[in-house]
C-alpha cells in the first residue's frame, strides 16, 4: 500500500475517479469509530454530499465538497488498524493508498487507539492534518492532551476541534494540505505475518514515545472484582476443582431436573398422536398405515418432543456459562492440561464445543492453523461427549444407578476427557510425532451478569434448529426402522405384522448380537439400537422404545425392559452391563453427520479409518469394564 | 522485550485487559490496541466458546459454526 497520487490534480465534485476510487485532490477523513469523525464531515461539507459504494464492494462511503476548501472529502469507514479484517476495513486500506492528504482524528480519551491508526496511515505516505476531538470529555475525565507538544513530536498539524460547535474548522483549513509524520517512513504494509508484526511493533514502540511526551503519565488501573475473581479460579488447585464441580453441578441438572420434565412431555405427546392417528383413520386403512403413523412417523415426533427440556437445559448451561465469562476461564485452565500431553492449546476450544455438538466442534478447528494439528484436533473431537448421548446416559443411569444417577453421569463426562487425552497422548507419540505445538494464548473476557432476554433467545433459537433439523434426522430414521421391522425376514408373515424377530430388522441385529455378548449386551435391541445410533445418536432411545413397543405387547417402562433385558444377558450384573453400553455408547462410531464433516475435511480414508479405530476401542472398553464390573 | 512481548506474556499469564494495562502500567485503551492488533496478527485469541445459538441470518457466520448443518438451516429459513 502506498500513497501515489501529489496535491493539485484537478477538483472534481464528486471527488472519485470513476469506479476507481478518490481523485488526486480528495481529502480522506479516518479515525477510530465513534470519534465525531462523521459530525466533523457534516459540518465541512454541509450539504454538498452523496454516499457511493466503494469500488468493486458493497461498502458505503460518504463524499462530499469541503466548503471552503473546494476540495473533494471521503469520510472513510471507522477502523482501529490498516491490518484489514473486514471488508470496511479494507476499503480503507485500500483509499489510503490512492489519496493524497488525509484528516486523521484523534480521540482525545483514547489517544494511544488513535495516534496508533494515525501511524498506520502515516506510513502510506500521506500527507496528515491531526484533528483532536472529545478534548472536553476527556478534560472531564481528568485526562490532559499537550496539543503543542503533540504537534512538535509529530510533525504535523495538530489541530483541536469540536465538530459539533464548529470550533476549531477554520483552523482545519489552513493546516491544508499537511505534512508528513516525522520519523515514520513510508513503507509497503502488505508483507506475510512476521513482517507485519514486526511493523506493528515498530508502531507501538513510536505510540508510547509520542504518549510519553504529549499525555499525562496513566492513572494506575484499579484492581477490579474480576481480577480479584481470577486469582483463585486461574489458580489450578482452586480453579480445576470449581471447573469439575460446575460440571457435576451441570449434570445433576440434567439427570434430577430434567428427567422428570421429559417423562412428562412423554406422556403429554406419545398419548395424543396415538388418539388423533386412531380418530383419523382407525378401522380403514388397515394395521400397517396405523402402526407407520402411530409407532413409525408417531413415535418419532415423540422422540423429538422429549428431546427439547434436554436440550434447552444444556443450551441454556452452556450460554450462562459463555455470557459470564466462566467458560473462557475453563478454556485457559484446560489449555495447561493439552499443553501437558502435547496438544495445540487452540484444540481446548474445539474440544470444548464438542460437549455441545461434534459437528460444529469439527468447524472450530478451523481455528487451528497448523494443518497436521487440525486433523489431530478432528480425531479427537468425536470422543468429547456431545449432548445426544446425554440422553441415553441419563436414561440408563437412571433404572441401573438410581441413587447415584448423576454420579454415573458425571463418570461419562470423566472417561471422555480421559479419552481425548490417552488419544491424543498415543497420536502425538506414534502418527502425529512430526506435529509441533503452537502457541495459545487467550485474553480473558470480563465477569458479566449474564442478560436474560439474549440468552432465551440464544436458546430459543438453538433448540428450534435442533428440533427442526435433527429432528427431521430422528423421525426419518424411525419411521425407516419401523418399516424395516414390518418387513418379514422369511415367509409366514404379512407386511406390518410380524414379530421382531423375524423381521429384516430383527434378523440382522440379531445376527450382529454376540459379537457384543463378552460386554454383557447380547441382545438383538441393544445391537439394532447402536445400529441406529450411527445415523444419529439421538435415536437410539427411540429405537429402543420402538423395539420394546413392539416385541412386547405390555405397557411396562423402557427402563423395566432393559433391566429385565441387561439382567438375562449378563448373567445377573446388570449394573455392570448398562456402565459397558455406556461406555461402549461414548466411544464408538460418531453419527454420520460427524463422519460426513470429517470426511469433507480430512478425506475419506482418515474418516473411515477413525471410525473403525473408534468402534474397536470402545468395543474392548466395554468387555473390560463389563469383565471388572461383574468381579465386583 | 517489546511492548507486544509483554502483553502475550501477561495474557498468557491469564488476564483481562484492564488487568493486563494496570500490570504494565499502560492505559487501558492501549492495551485494548495491542490485544486488538494481536489477534489481528495471530498471536492472541479473543475466546469464542460453546454452541449456543445460530447466528441470525443476516449475520456473519462466525468461524466455528462454518459446516454446522443448524446454522446453515437456521440461514436458510
Amino acid at each position: 500500500m502506498s500513497c501515489h497520487a501529489e496535491p493539485g490534480g484537478s477538483p472534481s465534485a464528486a471527488g472519485t475517479t470513476p469506479g476507481d476510487g478518490p481523485t488526486a485532490d480528495a481529502v480522506l477523513l479516518v479515525g477510530n469509530p465513534n470519534t465525531g469523525k462523521s459530525t466533523l464531515f457534516n459540518a465541512l461539507t454541509g450539504a454538498r454530499q452523496r454516499v457511493m459504494n466503494a469500488p468493486g464492494t458493497t461498502v458505503e462511503v460518504q463524499v462530499g465538497t469541503w466548503r471552503g476548501a473546494d476540495r473533494p472529502l471521503m469520510d472513510l469507514p471507522g477502523t482501529y488498524s490498516l491490518i484489514a479484517r473486514s471488508p470496511d476495513e479494507a476499503v480503507v486500506t485500500e483509499m489510503l493508498g490512492r489519496g493524497s492528504t488525509a484528516i486523521v482524528v484523534l480521540d482525545a480519551t483514547a489517544m494511544s487507539r488513535s495516534l496508533y491508526l494515525l501511524a498506520q496511515v502515516a506510513r502510506t505516505g500521506c500527507r496528515i492534518v491531526a484533528a483532536v476531538t472529545m478534548l472536553d470529555v476527556a478534560s472531564a475525565h481528568g485526562v490532559g492532551v499537550d496539543l503543542p507538544a503533540l504537534e512538535l513530536t509529530l510533525g504535523v498539524p495538530v489541530i483541536g476541534l469540536d465538530p459539533r460547535s464548529g470550533s476549531g474548522l477554520d483552523d482545519l483549513l489552513r493546516a491544508l494540505p499537511g505534512r508528513h509524520v516525522a520519523g515514520i517512513d513510508r513503507t509497503e504494509l502488505a508483507g506475510d505475518l512476521a513482517d507485519q508484526l514486526g511493523a506493528a511493533e515498530e508502531l507501538f514502540g513510536w505510540v508510547e514515545q509520542v504518549c510519553a511526551v504529549a499525555l499525562a503519565p496513566p492513572r494506575p488501573v484499579r484492581r477490579t472484582r474480576t481480577d480479584a475473581v481470577d486469582r483463585a479460579l486461574l489458580n489450578p488447585w482452586v480453579g480445576g476443582p470449581v471447573f469439575l464441580a460446575l460440571m457435576w453441578a451441570l449434570f445433576q441438572l440434567t439427570t434430577t431436573v430434567a428427567v422428570p420434565i421429559m417423562d412428562l412431555v412423554e406422556q403429554w405427546v406419545s398419548a395424543p398422536i396415538a388418539a388423533i392417528v386412531e380418530t383419523l383413520i382407525g378401522g380403514w386403512a388397515g394395521l400397517f398405515v396405523e402402526g407407520l403413523l402411530i409407532d413409525g412417523v408417531g413415535a418419532g415426533f415423540a422422540v423429538v418432543a422429549t428431546f427439547v427440556p434436554l436440550m434447552a437445559i444444556i443450551y441454556s448451561a452452556l450460554a450462562l456459562l459463555e455470557d459470564s465469562g466462566y467458560l473462557a476461564r475453563a478454556a485457559f485452565l484446560a489449555d495447561r492440561l493439552m499443553r501437558v500431553i502435547g496438544l495445540d492449546g487452540r484444540a481446548v476450544l474445539p474440544l470444548i464445543i464438542g460437549f455441545g455438538c461434534n459437528v460444529p466442534a469439527l468447524a472450530a478447528t478451523r481455528t487451528i492453523p497448523n494443518a497436521r494439528q487440525r486433523l489431530l484436533t478432528g480425531l479427537l473431537v468425536p470422543w468429547t461427549s456431545c449432548a445426544a448421548r446425554l440422553a441415553v446416559y441419563v436414561l440408563l443411569a437412571g433404572v441401573f444407578f438410581p441413587d447415584h444417577a448423576g454420579l454415573a453421569v458425571f463418570a461419562m463426562y470423566v472417561l471422555s476427557v480421559v479419552l481425548v487425552i490417552g488419544g491424543g497422548f498415543v497420536l502425538r507419540r506414534t502418527a502425529f510425532r512430526d506435529v509441533h505445538r503452537e502457541p495459545l494464548v487467550l485474553v480473558l473476557p470480563a465477569y458479566q451478569r449474564p442478560r436474560l432476554r439474549p440468552l432465551a433467545v440464544s436458546v430459543g433459537t438453538r433448540v428450534w434448529s435442533f428440533v427442526r433439523s435433527a429432528g427431521r434426522i430422528i423421525v426419518a430414521t424411525l419411521t425407516v426402522i419401523w418399516l424395516l421391522m414390518a418387513l418379514p425376514a422369511g415367509g409366514g408373515h404379512p407386511v406390518g405384522d410380524v414379530p421382531p424377530t423375524d423381521s429384516v430388522y430383527g434378523r440382522a441385529a440379531d445376527a450382529i448380537a454376540p459379537v457384543f455378548a463378552p460386554a454383557g449386551l447380547d441382545d438383538w435391541r441393544i445391537t439394532a439400537a447402536l445400529g441406529s445410533g450411527i445415523v444419529a445418536k439421538e435415536v437410539v432411545i427411540g429405537s429402543l422404545a420402538q423395539s420394546y413397543a413392539i416385541a412386547e405387547e405390555d405397557e411396562a417402562a423402557l427402563g423395566d425392559q432393559l433391566q429385565e433385558t441387561l439382567d438375562r444377558t449378563s448373567g445377573g450384573h446388570p449394573g455392570a452391563a448398562a456402565f459397558a453400553l455406556m461406555v461402549f455408547l461414548l466411544g464408538y462410531t460418531p453419527c454420520v453427520a460427524v463422519i460426513a464433516e470429517q470426511t469433507r475435511r480430512f478425506g475419506v480414508r482418515w474418516a473411515v479409518g477413525a471410525a473403525a479405530v473408534q468402534l474397536a476401542v470402545a468395543w474392548l472398553l466395554a468387555v473390560a469394564v463389563f469383565q471388572v464390573g461383574r468381579l465386583l | 522485550m517489546t511492548l507486544l512481548d509483554r502483553v502475550v506474556e501477561q495474557a498468557g499469564s491469564g488476564a483481562t485487559i484492564p488487568a493486563i494495562a494496570g500490570r504494565l502500567g499502560i492505559p487501558t485503551d492501549l492495551a485494548e490496541l495491542a490485544v486488538d492488533e494481536l489477534v489481528r496478527l495471530g498471536r492472541l485469541e479473543r475466546p469464542r466458546t460453546g454452541c449456543t445459538a445460530c447466528p441470525p441470518p443476516d449475520a456473519e457466520l462466525p468461524v466455528m459454526c462454518a459446516g454446522c448443518p443448524l446454522a446453515a438451516r437456521a440461514r436458510r429459513h
